[in-house]
């Protein structure tokens, strides 16, 4: 059954492999050249404060490197790259056979269907795992700069490029088309819903789940005191309360101070939305009932996230293979 | 050795023809004593008929004695039919042949020279007798 | 005799279709059965069921001995061929013989690539590209090379040549011949397997109308023709399996194995053909001249 699969997936796997192959390219060349305008960037930057022409922390680039669009482009390609292998290779591995009718030849020659499924799947399996994990590895060595800039690798979006959940992600993606295609027995209706239930899981996931895996801190401290959280965190949701306890509406476009209008603060500090050093003891004795918050997930939970999601990915594909190996087993074939 | 030809048209069923075969083929010499009917495999890959088939007609043909049946080795003749030598159906085949021809320069369509022949058969006991 | 299929009540239900109800069907060892039937009738569901890709809604089935089961000793006695002749169109003739030798625990390879070679179909071109002739011979040969003692065969012959279906059904019979195999095929074409089948189950509307040994069914079967009259008497001594009245004529076909006394009845045998139609036409209006042979080989 082995030799069977890897005859059935010759073609396949060194489409996948060239793929794979000019994808780690792509990774790599970007990669080396964000790391050499990194470094570029940070040696101005020392030169310039060597010069005394600004007080910015240049160890991490200044705020100055920003990657340009290769970046946003390649993110793109990661994030979407772990559908494809279940598009391709999982939802045609039943529908295919079923549409052409050679289950009935396969499930006559000497072997259950039970084997049939748990050969062929895991193969696939564990190569959308390394598909999955080759990516991740060359993807954080990638991101590397960008991160060290930017601070945070807890944000969605790089997340879900980063370490261990795009293998989850793939993993879990090969087993969603292949559940689909065992259950649909056609081909392109199959992909559909495979593409449609990846990317439905992948949003639902990241906008209701993750930030409940485990329960968010939350920071409460006087509207002046400017509080930052160390490290890679996950900003969640941040905010001011007046003395009342209601939240107070955001800046938008308006004069703002500590994150909100200026108008919305007593009148004290009017002058605050005027050049800066408007702040007055009146004011900071006007402003003492006012409170900003900070709902975060810490640094320290990162890796914490990372397994939680790659286990609930892993249990989701779980959950689908075997509704697929009960229904194939159990079904007419 | 000969071959066997089903007539997938023909009122008698497949066994019974391959009984009359065998038993025309050893009145004209074609088969002799000694000879091995080809295997029941071997009819079965030429014609298509099923192999019970075969097995009912070597025993219909072992019944009238004309053949027997060794385990392991085949189905060979044991006697002829009775009736005339072979040399008599030749020798009647080769006159008839004459005839025919004779007939055909007559003017004699296939049609005449078969109703001829059929009211011929007919008639010839009652001559006979007469 | 040992029996090799054996079903009681068979019922296979759909959503919204009955495609078999209440089924009896016996098959003895070393038979070639006819399993004959209009398009729709279910022949196709029956073999399904018998092989075991498909599960009866209810009924019991013995098969070589017990209900069939998606094991390897089960699947290695029993072979079964769609209709739709299921290759892998990207392999060759060689690499399905590969795959069958992976797969099964018994296979003959040798047999294979003989058959092929003495058929002159090639080994190392791609399914998809043979004939469906040379596809039905390669299948065909894969489901005889694990030796099994049973093969569900469903339509082999229907889209073949003429040529192609003698070749076909003279390898099926050479290997009942030489390895005691047992074959149900299913056709809706009587007059290509006549010579070659010795048993009958005949399926239309879903239930078995007929079945049984040939020779026994032909034997019980006649034809009788006469002037047109009350057909209560024939009635009381044998089955009247088809009636047809003109204004001057009745011909009935019967079934029974007391003699028919009254003389007005002309008696004759019927082919296998004919009797099939007759069940077969049983519900359906009566045609013309029906009891002439029909569906000839051109």
């Amino acid at each position: 059954m082995t030799w069977l699969t890897w005859r059935q997936y010759r073609a396949q796997f060194a489409v996948g492999t060239a793929l794979l192959a000019a994808l780690c390219l792509l990774l790599v060349l970007t990669g080396l050249q964000l790391v050499s305008q990194y470094h570029t960037i940070i040696t101005e930057c020392a030169s310039a404060a060597g010069n005394g022409q600004n007080r910015v922390n240049c160890s991490t680039g200044g705020g100055l490197f920003v990657g340009g669009p290769t970046v946003g482009f390649v993110s793109l390609i990661v994030l979407a790259t772990p559908v494809l292998a279940g598009l391709f290779l999982g939802a045609p591995m039943a529908a295919a056979e079923f549409e052409a009718g050679t289950t009935q030849f396969a499930w006559m020659q000497g072997i259950t269907r039970a084997r049939w499924l748990a050969v062929k799947a895991g193969w696939l399996l564990l190569a959308a795992a390394l598909w999955g994990g080759v990516l991740a590895a060359l993807t954080t060595w990638w991101a590397s700069p960008t991160n060290a800039e930017h601070g945070s690798e807890f944000y969605p979006g790089r997340f879900d490029v980063l370490y261990l959940v795009p293998v989850a992600y793939a993993v879990f993606a090969m087993a969603l088309g292949i559940c689909a295609g065992a259950l649909i027995r056609r081909t392109v209706p199959a992909m559909a819903v495979t593409l449609g239930g990846f990317i439905a899981a992948r949003v639902a996931v990241t906008l209701w789940v993750r930030p409940h895996y485990l329960g968010a801190v939350t920071v409460t401290r006087n509207l002046t005191a400017l509080f930052q959280p160390s490290g890679s965190f996950w900003l969640i949701h941040q905010g001011a309360r007046n003395p009342a306890g209601q939240l107070m509406a955001g800046a938008q476009g308006q004069p703002a101070a500590f994150g909100v209008p200026v108008s919305s603060l007593p009148r004290a500090c009017a002058g605050l939305a005027g050049p800066p050093g408007g702040m007055t003891s009146s004011c900071r004795a006007a402003l003492t009932g006012f409170r900003s918050f900070v709902t975060y997930q810490p640094a320290s939970r990162f890796w914490a996230f990372q397994g939680i999601e790659t286990g609930v990915f892993v249990i989701l594909a779980a959950i689908l293979l075997t509704v697929t190996a009960v229904t194939l087993i159990r079904r007419d074939a | 050795m000969i071959n066997f030809r089903i007539d997938g048209r023909s009122p008698a069923p497949p066994y019974l023809q391959i009984v009359q075969q065998a038993r025309q083929a050893l009145r004209m010499g074609v088969l002799g004593v000694g000879d091995q009917l080809p295997t029941v495999r071997d009819v079965v890959a030429a014609t298509a008929v099923n192999p019970n088939t075969v097995l009912k007609a070597y025993r219909d043909l072992e019944r009238e004695g004309l053949v027997q049946a060794r385990a392991g080795h085949g189905t060979f003749v044991l006697n002829l039919p009775p009736g005339p030598p072979p040399g008599t159906h030749s020798r009647l085949g080769r006159s008839l042949a004459r005839w025919v021809r004779e007939a055909r320069e007559a003017g004699l369509d296939d049609e005449s020279i078969e109703s001829l022949l059929r009211v011929t058969l007919q008639a010839a006991p009652e001559e006979e007798i007469a | 005799m040992t029996t090799v299929i054996q079903t009681r009540g068979l019922v296979k239900q759909f959503r919204r279709v009955t495609a078999l109800s209440d089924c009896d069907v016996t098959v003895p060892e070393g038979r070639i059965c006819a399993l004959i039937g209009p398009n729709g009738a279910g022949k196709t569901t029956l073999l399904r069921l018998l092989s075991g890709l498909a599960r009866p809604t209810a009924g019991e089935m013995s098969v070589l001995g017990s209900p069939p089961r998606q094991d390897p000793a089960f699947l290695a006695e029993v072979g079964y061929l769609a209709q739709e002749i299921p290759l892998y169109r990207r392999f060759t003739a060689e690499e399905h013989i590969s795959i069958g030798a992976h797969l099964n625990r018994r296979w003959d390879a040798a047999l294979v690539r003989d058959r092929l070679k003495s058929l002159k179909i090639p080994l190392d071109r791609a399914a998809g590209s043979l004939s469906g002739g040379q596809r039905a011979q390669l299948a065909l040969t894969l489901t005889l090379a694990k030796k099994p003692r049973l093969v569900l065969l469903d339509e082999p012959v229907a889209a073949l040549d003429p040529l192609a279906r003698r070749h076909f059904l003279a390898t099926m019979a050479d290997a009942v011949a030489g390895d005691g195999l047992t074959v149900v095929l299913s056709s809706h074409l009587v007059a290509d397997m006549e010579r070659v089948v010795d048993h009958l189950i005949l399926l239309a509307a879903s239930r078995v109308q007929l079945s049984g040994d040939i020779d026994v069914l032909l034997a019980e079967h006649r034809v009788l023709v006469g002037p047109r009259k009350d057909t209560a008497a024939i009635a009381g001594t044998h089955t009247i399996v088809q009636a047809m009245h003109t204004p001057r004529q009745t011909t009935l076909l019967i079934r029974g194995n007391a003699p028919v006394i009254d003389p007005a009845w002309e008696s004759s045998g019927v082919g296998l053909e004919e009797m099939v139609l007759a069940y077969m036409g049983r519900d359906a209006a009566p045609a013309t001249s029906h009891l002439t042979s029909v569906g000839e080989e051109q």
